[in-house]
């Protein structure tokens, strides 16, 4: 293939986000150290999912077209670092794409090169030996190699060039190194991109069964009960085969399926590749989509879900109802939050409304723009929370013209809480808050125990699996066998602690009160003068966070 | 010169020894809804129950005590028994804002002064509750002994009541925000983690929070430094610290005031009852005489705000 038409494209990209879909969970495992947060693989994945649904419905007339949607569909579904750096990385490609119906080899290097020119743009400081440096060293080797005679030898290049790139991103950043694990962004990277080669090939999309690429959330089933009434529906989602006993696959409606859908059920996402259809859609009658599907072939795969017991679902909901009443007001606070605990602090600070967040999905951009609607305000001050959603706050935060945005750039949840417990909206104006906050930010520190899920060296610190480490402001300092041996070690190491006042400890699942009054024994007997503040935040990553000032 | 009387209601935490010490003639007593549907006249000696166990039964939000001020014939049939002896008639009422009390006592007043045409009296709203009302009511007999008349003390007290200051620290908002009881409802009256909000008495009658200080320790010193920087002839005045089972807490600004102010004298007393359903345990506060309260407390604001930025 010497050129890509605009199918060819959008199977590309949907081969490329299928493949990184099928190697999530690997991917997530490689971001496992230092802490079990991985996500790179769900991030990325949802990232490249947005973007998929956004074109397959086919209707862009050229290139340019195509990839703006393309562009958009991404930076809305973006979540987390990677993510983020990867739809950045597709919204360089999209913009330098051609206003015709064909893309050439040449095309596709020089959208390439714009793409990484991008990625490495909206990067503060960015780092080698990551997914920045996969991309640009692939396109690189590629640009040196040209010119091509097609597709399938650029690709060879291209794939060669980033996976030696990969083998050497450990000795590109000694983090790695130490874990014995090449960059998960880059990992998910040089996937995409493998999947996107599997296209040309003529290759049908195949989907790990095994995959699972988006966690699974906890279930409560108790939550829809013989008294319950069916408010939400049913997530539905599917993989059907089209089948020439029922049809010529090659004339299957899609795009009267997906209008079918929309008149029973909303949030579907449908698209087709060669003679398989994939489908997602929340919907009350999930039989009618059965009936409408099974005219044209049978499932492979499919997955039923009452959404009633999905966690997130009822979190979203509940803060919809919580604050479907707030009315307009000069400020408003956003706070990304892993449990209801946790908000409840937060409410308590003065946030209103909350993004729940869990170790398998972040917030999104869009799901950033629909908390700033839910805000209601000419000012909003938005706590992230995390390093990677700040990037994605900051995302949204351009893409929103109705009100003024504040990133407040907490790096962690006890950062988050210390922000927000100086803040007022009520008597405060904007630039006072943000003062304070800013303040409160420069002298509080961040503390949190965790336990170590496998062995490993870090900052010179030999650490078994099992051990408690403690992270001072991001950092692991420390490492015991025991929480109070650990929670010893990390105050003794704190400079200055014997003048701080306040502790505010935020207690996990499982951590129980002798626990936390033991933890207060050895706060106080460092330092008599200091107060602890204990509450319970019910977190599952994290078993001990606190802020200290 | 006519003698007049010197009534208050339940609301001024004052028992009977002070009541006696500062010159209350008589005052009209609320009564208390208890959980369990009882309801008995309020007791400010503390005969029935404990500080402790009211206030303890209230720290877990179980017990939510329901207060309801005295009706007007109550009212009026105290100051008939003065008015009845050819006295006038001063009552000075908790704030408007906290309480029926002074609008039927302004009705109650009326019947009087029908009942009893060459009997004056005046209704006074406090713009005050608790320490703060019965530290205005001390003050006013202070007036009356040097030899003033009614009218005269009455508009004296009209004159210095917003100079009858609170400050201090309270654990939680909960319980005055529940009932409406403090200024500018914010959104976020639920439990402030490791927050300790700081409230004075506004001009119109409630509780304003003037700013909010980590952690306890920093809230109390902040508490002397605000009361150091307000007051006015600490000498010449009783400062009160009135608390809700906080005892070391008011302790520690019992003897920091003692050392860094030196007032006439200080008296530790625990929140009354009838106030007290309606702020909760976690109180302790100083009541004292000092500047003028300025329009929405906005110097008061400044001055807090400035104390807890440390400058």
């Amino acid at each position: 293939m010497d050129a890509l038409s605009l199918s060819a494209f959008r199977a590309m990209i949907a081969f490329g986000s299928v493949e990184l879909e099928n190697h999530c969970a690997e991917v997530n495992d490689l971001n496992v150290f230092p802490v079990p947060d991985g996500d790179t693989g769900s991030n990325m994945s949802a990232t490249m999912s947005g973007g998929v649904s956004a074109i397959n419905a086919g209707k862009d007339p050229d290139f340019a077209s195509l990839g703006r949607a393309m562009s958009e569909g991404m930076l809305l579904s973006a979540r987390g670092n990677s993510g983020v750096i990867l739809s950045q990385f597709f919204a360089g490609f999209a913009k330098a794409l051609p206003a015709k119906d064909t893309l050439s080899i040449q095309d596709f290097l020089s959208c390439m090169g714009a793409g990484v020119r991008n990625a490495y743009a909206v990067v503060r400081v960015p780092v080698e030996g990551t997914m920045l440096t996969v991309m640009r060293e692939g396109h690189e080797k590629a640009m040196a190699s040209s010119p091509f005679k097609d597709f399938e030898s650029l690709f060879i290049i291209l794939l060669k060039a980033m996976e030696a790139s990969l083998e050497h991103t450990p000795e590109k950043l000694s983090v790695l190194a130490d874990a014995g694990v090449v960059d998960s962004g880059g990992a998910g990277f040089l996937y995409i991109f493998r999947g996107m080669a599997a296209s040309l090939d003529g290759k049908s999309l195949s989907y790990s069964s095994s995959s699972t690429a988006k966690g699974s959330n906890p279930i409560d089933l108790s939550l829809f009960n013989e008294d319950s009434h069916l408010d939400y529906g049913y997530c539905t989602e599917f993989l059907l085969q089209l089948t020439k006993e029922k049809g010529d696959p090659s004339k299957f409606p899609l795009q009267e399926f997906i209008d079918f859908l929309s008149t029973i059920g909303d949030s579907i996402v449908c698209f087709q590749n060669g003679t398989i259809v994939k489908v997602h859609v929340h919907t009350k009658t999930p039989d009618k989509a059965i009936e409408y599907a099974r005219r044209y072939g049978d499932f492979l795969t499919f997955k039923m879900e009452n959404m009633a017991l999905q966690h997130n679902e009822v979190l979203a909901r509940r803060e919809e109802k919580a604050h479907h009443k707030k009315g307009h007001t000069p400020i408003a606070a956003i706070a990304v939050s892993p449990t209801e605990e946790i908000s409840s602090i937060f409410r308590g600070y003065g946030v209103e409304v909350i993004l729940p967040s869990n170790e398998f999905m972040n917030p999104g951009a869009d799901d950033f723009l629909r908390a700033f609607d839910m805000a209601d305000a000419d000012a909003i001050f938005v706590f992230p929370n995390n390093k990677n959603e700040i990037m994605v706050a900051h995302q949204a935060a351009t893409l929103y013209k109705k009100s003024w945005i504040y990133v407040i750039e907490t790096l962690d949840l006890p950062m988050g809480l210390a922000a927000a417990s100086v803040m007022d909206v009520a008597d405060l104006s904007v630039k006072e808050n943000l003062r304070r906050m800013d303040a409160e930010l420069s002298k509080a520190h961040s503390i949190a125990l965790c336990v170590a899920i496998h062995d490993s060296k870090n900052n010179g610190l030999v650490i078994k699996e099992g051990d408690y480490m403690g992270l001072l402001d991001d950092y692991i300092i420390v490492a015991a066998p025991t929480m109070e041996e650990c929670f010893e070690a990390l105050l003794k190491k704190v400079e200055g602690f014997e003048d701080m006042s306040v502790i505010t400890l935020v207690h996990g699942k499982g951590v129980k009160e002798e626990k936390i009054e033991k933890l207060r024994e050895i706060a106080v007997g460092l330092n008599d003068f200091i107060e602890v503040y204990p509450v319970y935040g019910n977190q599952t990553l994290y078993p001990i966070l606190g802020v200290l000032e | 010169m006519k003698e007049f009387a010197l009534l208050t209601d339940s609301a001024c935490a004052l028992n009977k020894p002070m009541r006696d010490r500062f010159g209350v003639d008589g005052l009209v007593y609320g009564a208390i809804t208890y959980p369990d549907g009882t309801t008995t006249r309020g007791d400010l000696e503390w005969e029935k129950t404990t500080p402790e166990e009211y206030f303890g039964g209230m720290a877990s939000k179980k017990h939510i005590y329901k207060t309801s001020c005295a009706n007007v014939s109550e009212i009026h049939d105290l100051m008939e028994s003065f008015a009845k002896q050819g006295k006038d008639i001063l009552m000075i009422d908790i704030s408007h804002a906290l309480s029926g009390t002074y609008e039927f006592a302004c009705v109650a007043a009326e019947q009087i002064r029908k009942e009893y045409p060459d009997i004056k009296v005046r209704v006074i709203d406090s713009l005050r509750y608790s320490t703060a009302l019965g530290m205005l009511v001390a003050e006013a007999n202070e007036q009356r002994k040097l030899g003033k008349s009614m009218e005269e003390v009455a508009d004296w007290v009209e004159e210095n009541k917003i100079r009858f200051h609170q400050m201090g620290i309270m654990d939680d908002m909960f319980f005055l925000a529940r009932t409406g009881r403090v200024s500018k409802a914010k959104a976020f009256f639920g439990t402030m983690v490791g927050i300790e909000p700081m409230a004075d008495l506004s001009t119109s009658g409630l509780s304003e929070v003037l700013g909010k200080a980590k952690g306890k320790k920093n809230a109390l010193r902040a508490t002397v430094d605000y009361v150091k920087a307000t007051i006015e002839d600490p000498k010449e005045h009783i400062l009160f610290i009135c608390h809700s089972i906080r005892p070391k807490e008011a302790e520690y600004l019992r003897a920091t005031i003692e050392a860094e102010i030196g007032p006439k004298e200080i008296i530790v007393s625990s929140v009354d009852q009838f106030c007290g359903a309606n702020i909760g345990p976690g109180l302790a506060a100083c009541f004292y005489y000092g500047k003028k309260a300025s329009e929405n407390l906005e110097e008061e604001k400044v001055l807090l705000g400035n104390i807890l930025a440390g400058k």
